[in-house]
């Protein structure tokens, strides 16, 4: 069980919302979607600039990154299984910390095994990326 | 000259019960019969599946005999054509409503009866070209029939199979039977055969769109529904238009999940209201025999649609239509989710949503809250007026409980009395018959003669808007003078003037200038179209002098009936889950990374 549950909401296909609490434990990533860097002119300040005085040969320019939590469900039944299925076909897909408080995520749209019939017991497990970006400055 | 509407967007719902029939030939038609009476009439609309692809779907009936009726594919649909013999099976609409998929066609189709056949022009007595000379190295024509409206600059069509058939200018005009066309001369022309009628140059089909929350929905002011888009169509060769508005409608509707909007319950981010008006337009010369489109009145059409942030499955029923999702009180609704048993969490924010079907409707939702199969409490959640829409529920589930089951009622009302609005009495109109007319004016009077017989009134009458189900009273104060033996009726009409109701006032004191009264009460049928009143003698007996009748005023009410509480959706239980508890421990299996695994 995780200390950090996850309470999803979505909006289903019929034009209400479901919702679902993911109690298993979880893994935090950071997905790194662009950078930049750039070498440094040594000319203009040599011989300073590769001297002991001298504290880089390049630059990070920029970084884009954003948080991702790879989202694993408790057991489910198969009835269950089908339902958040839909998470991945959803438009809208929200982490709910109160009422009014939610986060958009966008869901991966990778394709995945919803179920095995040899199966008696089913888990989901997908990631769900922040539509922000992790604060950075841009060089 | 008219467009008339072919196909709306109503979607139906079915009855449960599967009827059989056998197709048959009627003249060129299938005529579907019953083995015993079908209890259909016509307008119902049914569902049939068959092995003959033509009578298949969503059918118009039309009512042949008890046991016997044809299909159409809508109301002004032409008559669905027999094929071959066959067995069929239906399901008849128990529910008509306008809730849809904005995610989904809305598809309306419209018929013209002026392009590109010109429907009256050739049902008409055919024109034709009796002869045909040079003028000026262009055709002249006379034509045996007068053109329709021949004007310079305007077109006429040739209709035959040979090669002068097509669309010709008018050049100049003789007379109504005699114009020059844009056709250069030729001696060997041959017109036999060709039928002439007026072309509709740059005929449209316009067709307004109107969207947002239509009048009388709580929140109209919130989305008002207003003239949002114009389509031109040119009819196909068969003079129909059929087009979709869901494209427009989708600018409507926003993809949301706003929690504090002002109209919640009722989530009108999701769902848009519709209708369409159309009038078509077409080139025409103006008295400065000027070239201009000529622009006809707007028809509003009388459906209203919802459009509703959603789209169906595939291979479903209903294609685009919610009408699993709608309810009449005896077919319930489902609520729009994706679970056959939703989970709320103890401490974390749930709702559900549903479809109102109807404007001021008080809903209220009853939560039998369970522990292990065991009512243990109640709770009702009151909804005043939300109006037509996606409602959301908001749930609270509670510790100590493992199940809520959950299920919406509209509340019925009790009746009301208002007054009538009948037209003034200078506005009533004597019905011309046989007998004696009345003198109309602000205060209406006829003199029934004294004669041996049976003299009486005519009928003086006034319009009134009906609805069927409602309580009437209305009162009728008049003054009479030598009443002998007279009888004073009030009466109910038709729209053909058949008397549906009567109120029997018998006159039978004597004196003049007495003021009297008398009142009908009657409820509604749905048939009645006039408020009349007339005098006249009693059965068997003649008068002795003449009678005056004068009308001084009339008044109603009018009682709408009491609705009964009406339950509109499922019932669907949703599990309560205690954070604390450990529903889904017992089958974990934690590996290292903390992900749970299947139960080897």
């Amino acid at each position: 069980m995780t200390i950090e549950p996850i309470y999803l909401t979505w909006l289903n296909a019929k034009g209400g919302f479901d919702y679902f609490l993911f109690k298993a434990k979880n893994a935090y990533n950071i997905s790194i979607e662009g950078s930049g860097e750039t070498r440094n002119n040594i000319l203009p300040l040599w011989p300073d600039s590769y001297s002991p005085y001298a504290d880089t040969l390049q630059r990070q320019t920029f970084v884009v990154s954003r948080n991702q939590i790879l989202l694993r469900s408790q057991h489910l039944d198969i009835s269950q299984v089908r339902a958040l299925s839909y998470i991945k076909s959803s438009v809208l897909v929200q982490i709910v910390y109160t009422r009014n408080d939610k986060r958009t995520v966008k869901v991966d749209k990778d394709s995945f095994k919803k179920y095995d019939e040899v199966d008696k017991l089913f888990t989901l497990q997908f990631t769900l990326s922040y539509t922000d970006e992790i604060p950075s400055q841009t060089v | 000259m008219a467009i008339t509407v072919v196909r709306r967007p109503q979607g139906h719902k079915l009855s449960n019960t599967q009827v059989s029939a056998e197709a048959s030939d009627s003249s060129g038609d299938a005529l579907f019969t019953t083995d015993s009476y079908h209890t259909l009439t016509t307008g119902d609309y049914i569902y049939v599946d068959s092995n003959i692809q033509t009578y298949n779907g969503f059918k118009y009936v039309e009512v042949e005999s008890l046991t016997s009726f044809k299909t159409r594919a809508s109301e002004n649909s032409a008559v669905t054509p027999y094929k071959q013999d066959a067995d069929v099976f239906y399901r008849v609409s128990i529910v008509e409503h306008g809730f849809q998929c904005v995610h989904l066609p809305i598809v309306y189709e419209l018929a013209s009866d002026l392009f590109p056949i010109d429907e009256p022009g050739q049902a008409y007595t055919p024109n034709t070209v009796t002869s045909f000379s040079d003028n000026n190295g262009y055709v002249q024509i006379e034509t045996s029939e007068s053109i329709a409206d021949p004007v310079e600059l305007l077109k006429i069509r040739l209709i035959g199979d040979g090669p002068l058939a097509g669309v010709y200018q008018i050049t100049d005009v003789n007379s109504p039977w005699s114009v020059v066309i844009d056709l250069v001369y030729d001696a060997d022309y041959d017109f036999g055969g060709y039928t002439i009628v007026k072309y509709y140059d740059n005929y449209t089909i316009n067709v307004n769109i109107y969207a947002g929350l239509s009048s009388g929905h709580r929140w109209e002011d919130e989305k008002t529904i207003s003239l949002v888009a114009t389509k031109k169509f040119i009819p196909d060769s068969n003079n129909r238009a059929l087009f979709a508005i869901d494209d427009i409608l989708r600018g409507y509707v926003t993809t949301v999940n706003n929690l504090a909007l002002d109209t919640l319950p009722n989530n009108i981010d999701f769902m848009v209201e519709f209708y369409i008006g159309y009038y078509q337009s077409y080139d025409d010369v103006n008295e400065d025999g000027e070239l201009y489109t000529l622009t006809d009145d707007e028809t509003v059409d009388d459906f209203i649609g919802q459009a509703i942030n959603a789209k169906n499955e595939f291979k479903n029923q209903y294609s685009g239509y919610l009408s699993d999702y709608v309810s009449d009180g005896n077919t319930l609704a489902r609520w729009l989710t994706d679970f056959e048993r939703p989970l709320a969490f103890v401490g974390y924010f749930f709702d559900l949503s549903f479809l109102a079907p109807e404007n001021n409707q008080d809903i209220e939702v009853t939560i039998i809250k369970k522990l292990l199969g065991d009512q243990q409490a109640t709770e009702t959640i009151s909804i005043e007026n939300p109006g037509r829409g996606v409602i959301r529920v908001p749930i609270t589930p509670e510790s100590g409980y493992d199940e809520y089951c959950i299920q919406a009622t509209a509340i019925g009302e009790s009746g009301d009395t208002l007054p009538m609005v009948i037209e003034s009495l200078s506005d009533w109109v004597n019905i011309s018959g046989s007998d004696t007319d009345w003198t109309t004016g602000a205060a209406p009077s006829v003199v029934v003669p004294g004669t041996v017989g049976s003299p009486k009134s005519d009928k003086l009458a006034s319009d009134y808007g009906f609805i069927s189900g409602v309580e009437y009273s209305i009162t009728v104060d008049y003054t009479r003078t030598n009443p002998g033996f007279y009888h004073f009726y009030i009466l109910i009409l038709d729209s053909s003037n058949n008397i549906l109701h009567t109120k029997d006032d018998l006159i039978a004191t004597s004196g003049s200038s007495t003021p009297d009264s008398a009142t009908i009460t009657f409820t509604a049928n749905g048939n009645e179209a006039k408020i009349s009143v007339r005098s006249g003698p009693q059965v068997n007996l003649s008068p002795t002098s003449s009678t005056t009748i004068v009308i001084n005023s009339v008044s109603g009410t009018y009682t709408t009936p009491d609705t009964e509480d009406m339950v509109i959706t499922e019932e669907i239980c949703i599990g309560i889950i205690d954070e604390c508890d450990n529903t889904f421990s017992e089958d974990l299996r934690e590996l290292e990374d903390g992900s749970p695994r299947l139960l080897e």
